[in-house]
């Protein structure tokens, strides 16, 4: 019985969080509309969040490029089919592993600073301050950011993708003696404008998923400087989820649609 | 300019305004003391707008404040100065920027006219070569001053400070108290300090209330606050002691 009622109240819990969120998003996007948003910050915000987490998404997609053509050079040789290593790599790349390994990459580093920031100003009353002096921190602080974010994280994610690419290549012509100008020629072949595109969108919508999931939880911080631990390890492991959910309902999407 | 009728203040089921009354009028200093936890802060948060009162009225220059929506708050903020019981300046910022950021979202002042005006209002709360300092390399006291010249950088009709003294030495209570009565005063700003400072607040405001079980028990000027015969007031303010 006691767990019915848990469960339930998790249930209850968990819809108004997400009545909170529709809230939020509807709010911050009339702002947007209404009132623009403000270039400077943005600007800030996309050498802070590109610069913050360019090194440590490059050498990822690097190594999961090399990882992914070790693996396809063992796999497809067993099936003799060695030839389609860079379809593989670079397929798999720009499909999935760079939209969503990166994205959450981008959500620990990036997205974990947003949500540090704005949850160590609600707590510390910075917010509150801002609001004190006549701005609305809403569009000072978070619309930026999340604009920011949805700008600099699909120009990560290609970067990604050409970097994995290229960790693809060094296996498949080094270890798998693949001949250079055919590996790269395969590849330019095999990636359609849709696998890019879709790609793309894909991680556009994690930019907006780990951008808002940041921020919310920063502004929802209470709890003084352990209510800012909390809420940034749950906006992380939040982040985590919902891109990995989402990838796989967009995934079908787009496959559905432009198959 | 502010004026407050029969405000209440409750979370979940803890009582802390219990029917508040209040007048300030231009070039007024009135002082609320009471304990820790008596509900100031929540007193002057209700005043920003902040909160929203269970019940009573807030009027800032005859406008009902809890009829209006963020948006029209934000701009009846911009004429009131708020010192933040923790000073609450931006640490990622430099003084400079802290100070600059009323100026530079508010106003039209070009970049040399803020400067002009940073440096004017830091030398109105003695503080020289700070600019460049984030509030993390500040001691308490200097964080305070930097609070004040913010919340007094844009010339606000009405100044709200809570807590000005909290965790300071007596002499540097004396002088933060003495350069926000002396800033209040050339501003003719209507004032509300809030504090537990005692001796401090009796020296420096017009009207002295006292905040008790969410009322204000006591409330007059300095002469008439010593001629209560109000028991928890006395004791409070050590009158017979
Ligand atoms: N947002 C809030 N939610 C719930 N309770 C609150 C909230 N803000 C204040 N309170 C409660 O209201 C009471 C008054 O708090 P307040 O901060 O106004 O006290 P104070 O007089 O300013 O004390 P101090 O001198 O320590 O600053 C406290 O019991 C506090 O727990
Ligand atoms: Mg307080």
């Amino acid at each position: 019985m006691n767990f019915i009622i848990k469960i339930g109240r998790y249930f209850i819990e968990s819809l108004q969080q997400l009545g909170q969120v529709i809230f939020f998003i509807a709010e911050i996007f009339l702002k947007f509309i209404r009132n623009g948003v403000k270039i400077n910050e943005v600007t800030k915000q996309i050498f802070a969040q590109g610069v913050q987490s360019i090194g440590i998404i490059a050498l990822t997609s690097l190594a999961t490029g090399m990882v992914l053509a070790i693996q396809s050079v063992v796999i497809l040789s067993r099936f003799g089919a060695k030839e389609y290593i860079a379809q593989l790599v670079s397929l798999s790349l720009v499909r999935e592993l760079s939209p969503v390994l990166g994205s959450i990459i981008f959500a620990g580093k990036a997205g974990s600073k947003m949500a540090a920031e704005i949850s160590s100003m609600k707590v510390s009353e910075q917010l509150l301050a801002t609001r004190a002096m006549g701005v609305d921190p809403e569009e000072y602080f978070i619309l930026p950011r999340i604009v920011a974010c949805t700008l600099v994280l699909p120009i990560l994610i290609v970067i990604s993708e050409i970097l994995g690419v290229f960790g693809g290549y060094v296996i498949g012509v080094w270890e798998a003696n693949v001949p250079h100008a055919i590996y790269l020629h395969k590849t330019i072949v095999a990636i359609r404008l849709v696998d890019f595109i879709g790609g793309l969108i894909k991680t556009l919508f994690f930019a907006l998923i780990i951008s808002v999931i940041c921020c919310f939880e920063g502004y929802q911080a209470k709890g003084g400087s352990i209510g800012v631990g909390e809420y940034t390890t749950k906006a992380v492991a939040l982040c985590c989820m919902y891109v990995i959910s989402f990838n796989f309902i967009l995934t079908k999407v787009i496959l559905t649609f432009w198959g | 300019m502010i004026r407050v009728i029969g405000l209440k203040k409750s979370f979940n089921s803890h009582l802390v305004l219990n029917g508040i009354d209040l007048e300030v009028e231009k070039n007024q200093i009135v002082s609320i003391i009471g304990e820790s936890g008596s509900g100031k802060s929540v007193f002057l948060k209700l005043i920003m707008g902040f909160l929203q009162p269970d019940e009573g009225k807030i009027f800032i220059n005859g406008t009902d404040i809890n009829s209006l929506d963020e948006r029209k708050l934000l701009q009846i903020r911009k004429n009131i100065g708020y010192l933040f019981q923790e000073s609450a300046l931006f640490d990622f910022m430099t003084v400079y920027d802290n100070l600059a950021f009323p100026l530079r979202e508010n106003t039209d002042l070009s970049e040399f006219d803020i400067k002009k005006r940073i440096k004017d209002s830091l030398s109105r709360v003695e503080l020289h070569d700070v600019e460049n300092k984030t509030p993390e390399e500040l001691s308490g006291g200097m964080k305070k001053r930097i609070g004040i010249a913010r919340a007094i950088i844009m010339e606000p009709k009405i100044f709200l400070c809570d807590e000005p003294t909290a965790g300071l030495d007596p002499n540097k209570s004396l002088s933060i108290m003495r350069l926000i009565s002396d800033l209040a005063r050339s501003l003719k700003s209507a004032s509300i300090i809030v504090s537990h400072d005692v001796s401090n607040v009796l020296r420096f405001s017009d009207i002295i209330a006292l905040l008790y079980n969410g009322k204000l028990i006591t409330k007059g000027t300095k002469e008439e606050i010593f001629k209560t015969n109000q028991k928890e007031a006395r004791e409070f303010l050590m009158l017979d002691s």
